[in-house]
């Protein structure tokens, strides 16, 4: 299976020279300066996980990244949780592979779903996701845009059950209210409980019941007609196993003489990277080797446009209300007003168009009189 | 509750002598009488299944007793808890059981559970109601009754791993004091042995610190205490279900086939079904329904009946009759009536005066506004009929002086034209 590494960066060598000479121009060499370029930038990605206690989260990120992140985790009892809130935790790694940095951060939603009454459990989760796209919106309009942190969420990792049949109400409700803001994958947690018929069948039933909710959750793009037949074949394959059913392992065991990632039964050993126990090798390509950059393309494209639009809409409605400015081109957020004084003006203003109204209604009861 | 009575007796009378038989008189064979009583009779036997959807309840049931009971599928989209009783007849040799499965439909899925117990708790506490009217009828047939009291909750807990959920803790809280709860893990072929030797503990030391009482297999009788005491601390039972069944060797077992090997249901080293069978059916049922019977049924009556007004007999020796305070009881709610019915009726006649009074109040003020309003009519007429007078005065006055003006006019105008000349002469002059 080719891996994304296309473009090696790589100097002229005499032969090309001759062949620059005559009619060769040499931009075809953009690809390795934006190559080396990225290599000497670094890169960035933000992944969220979320779904009930017990369903494999740490393990599956610690399989992911072959890191172990949750050095000291305390988990907490079923009665501590009854009334449990929803808390964020950002952990952030560094990780290379063959001179290529990457800034990992992963954000972790412990407690979701963990409480007896879980009504807008999710709010938590969507007031974070809009804080950061707020904070990028203000650091682009800033004056000094050099170090501008990106920590917006690329990519939503959501695990669903495997024990029912299919979506909840709180994961539909938690789809919904995420779905216009970040990009939501989808995933089938430890799916080591299900035979392949049954994997068949919720798969089926989870595609159905996303239809049917009108969740969007994130797509594979299109792969260009001039790829070749291999890599059109594993696009085709990848879009039909969505959603991904995972099974993490945290430890390593043997299995016919070799040593594998994977989970001991008396009946069995399951290996995480085999392809036909479970699909965690077509999430891994997914995420890390084929779709990383498009994910944070769409985040950036999509999400955070359509967050910026509804923001500036907001403010351009809001001004144009009190008719304090008029402006035909929508704002250079100066000093965007402070909600507190923003609140002040309005409420002096309504005051005003009060005592207008008042003084109105006694001069014609005056004339009545 | 045998014991106590005996008690009371021997406390009485002198202790009976214990005397040995000479021969084989043969009341051994009373046992024997019973049993084949009883297995006339036939058995009822009724289980609670409380989980989420979609955790394996309906084929646990039907690997448990080997037959398909038809169910559908839940959805996970039920508004609030519901129970669903299904009652079938089964047969073993020659024994016959009558078995009630009754199912919690939709728990664990609505979004906010903070009532999601009480649908559960309320169709147990019926169930010991209507057995417990049965017994307080006249005319009973106690020996006739479908017995619908549940004698055992299997309570399935999802195999997260790391210890119980908020939920089960609160559930299981509530249904301790009124049922057998026997917890079990459901598939349990997600959990590794190491990880389920740890999540057993860990959910066993949740239930002891929480003080939820589950059901203890019974270690008195010597007969099955031994392998009670080893099965007791196996709880909670990792279980497996399946209906299907798989080639293993030259066998066909109920088993899961995965692609990394096959889950037989009945092998002790996968899982421990064959445990739960074991004490469920095989050697639990009976004390099971005994133990509903003299615990927890006898529980709910002693709390409905004190909530009744009933008392025991503490001080007096008199034994307390059932009947004389159940008299005294229905003349006091009779009375009761009587007074809330004068009371109401009382009510009734002052709010009636109360409201007449209104209504005079308003007819009379209707009557001054009639009055005042009628004078303020009047007056405004005697105004307008003065106005018109005085306007016809008018304008009779300005008639005769229009009179008076055109005569004198014709008057002036007769002599003028009689004499013009003398008016330019006039005017020379």
């Amino acid at each position: 299976m080719s891996t994304g590494l296309r473009y090696k960066s790589k100097l002229a060598t005499p032969e090309d020279k001759q062949d620059i000479d005559k009619q060769y121009v040499g931009f075809a060499t953009l690809p390795n300066q934006v190559h080396r370029k990225s290599v000497k930038k670094g890169f960035d990605f933000t992944l969220m996980v979320a779904g009930e206690s017990g369903l494999g989260k740490s393990t599956l990120v610690h399989s992911l990244f072959l890191t172990d992140l949750y050095k000291e985790r305390k988990l907490l009892s079923a009665e501590e949780r009854i009334s449990q809130t929803v808390e964020i935790l950002k952990h952030t790694v560094d990780i290379e592979e063959k001179g290529v940095k990457l800034k990992l951060t992963i954000v972790d939603t412990p407690g979701f779903g963990d409480a007896v009454n879980n009504s807008e459990c999710w709010k938590p989760i969507t007031d974070y996701v809009d804080q950061q796209f707020e904070q990028y919106f203000r650091d682009e309009s800033g004056l000094n845009r050099k170090n501008i942190q990106d920590n917006r969420v690329h990519c939503c990792l959501y695990f669903i059950s495997p024990f029912g049949h299919g979506l909840r109400p709180v994961d539909v409700g938690f789809m919904k209210a995420l779905h216009e803001k970040v990009n939501i994958v989808p995933l089938i947690a430890k799916a080591d409980c299900l035979v392949p018929g049954e994997i068949r069948k919720l798969k089926e039933r989870i595609r159905e019941e996303i239809d049917r909710f009108g969740i969007h959750v994130y797509q594979f793009p299109e792969c260009d007609s001039d790829e070749d037949e291999d890599f059109k074949q594993q696009d085709r394959e990848l879009k039909e196993s969505a959603p991904f059913a995972v099974i993490g392992s945290n430890t390593v065991v043997e299995a016919k003489g070799q040593r594998v990632r994977g989970r001991l039964y008396p009946w069995g050993i399951v290996e995480v990277e085999n392809q036909a126990h479970c699909d965690f090798v077509k999430l891994r390509n997914m995420l890390i080797r084929t779709h990383m950059h498009d994910l944070k393309d769409v985040t950036c494209d999509v999400h955070y446009e359509n967050y910026r639009a509804h923001c500036i809409q907001q403010m351009t409605s809001k001004l144009t209300q009190d008719s304090r400015m008029e402006s035909p081109i929508p704002i250079l957020p100066l000093p965007t007003p402070d909600a507190e004084t923003e609140k002040l003006i309005r409420m002096k203003d309504e005051e005003l168009r009060r005592m207008q109204e008042m003084l109105q209604k006694m001069k014609q009861q005056m004339q009545d009189q | 509750m045998a014991a106590t009575d005996l008690e009371r007796f021997s406390n009485a009378e002198p202790e009976p002598r214990s005397l040995s038989l000479g021969g084989h008189v043969g009341f051994d064979s009373l046992p024997d009488q019973l049993v084949s009583k009883s297995v006339t009779q036939g058995f009822s036997f009724n289980i609670l299944c409380v989980g989420e959807t979609g955790i394996g309840k309906s084929t646990l049931m039907n690997t448990l007793f080997n037959t398909t009971f038809e169910t559908e599928e839940a959805s996970h989209h039920e508004e609030c808890v519901r129970l669903r009783p299904q009652t079938y007849d089964l047969q073993e040799s020659n024994v016959q059981l009558k078995l009630t499965i009754v199912d919690a439909v939709g728990f664990g899925d609505q979004i906010n559970k903070d009532e999601s117990y009480r649908p559960i708790v309320d169709y147990i506490d019926a169930q010991f109601e209507n057995y417990l009217q049965e017994e307080l009828k006249i005319r009973r047939s106690l020996f006739d009754y479908h017995d619908t009291r549940i004698h055992v909750c299997l309570y399935f807990i999802t195999p997260t791993g790391h210890s119980l959920k908020s939920l089960d803790l609160v559930t299981m809280k509530k249904l301790d004091s009124k049922v057998n709860i026997i917890p079990i893990i459901a598939k349990a072929d997600t959990v590794s042995k190491s990880e389920l030797h740890k999540f057993k503990i860990k959910i066993m030391g949740e239930l002891v610190s929480n003080g939820v009482q589950i059901y203890q297999f019974p270690t008195d009788d010597e007969a099955v205490a031994e392998i009670n005491a080893v099965m007791n601390a196996h709880l909670p039972f990792a279980v497996v279900g399946s209906t299907e069944e798989v080639k293993v060797g030259n066998k066909l077992v109920r088993a899961r086939q995965y692609p990394w090997g096959v889950v037989q249901v009945e092998n002790e080293n996968h899982c421990d079904f064959v445990k739960l069978r074991e004490m469920l059916i095989r050697v639990n049922m009976e004390d099971l329904r005994e133990q509903t019977h003299s615990r927890h049924y006898e529980l709910y009556r002693r709390c409905k009946l004190e909530e009744m007004g009933f008392q025991d007999s503490d001080g007096d020796s008199q034994p307390f009759s059932l009947q004389e305070t159940y008299e005294a009881k229905r003349k006091e709610f009779l009375s009761e009536l009587q007074r809330k019915e004068e009371e109401m009726r009382q009510m009734f006649v002052n709010k009636v005066k109360e409201t007449e009074l209104e209504l005079k109040e308003k007819e009379r003020e209707l009557h001054e506004k009639f009055e005042h309003l009628k004078r303020v009519h009047q007056e405004e007429k005697r105004k307008v009929e003065e106005k018109r007078r005085e306007l016809e005065e008018e304008t009779n006055a300005f008639n005769r002086r229009k009179a008076a003006v055109e005569a004198l006019q014709s008057q002036a105008l007769h002599a003028t034209s009689q004499q013009p000349l003398r008016k330019d002469k006039d005017k020379k002059n």
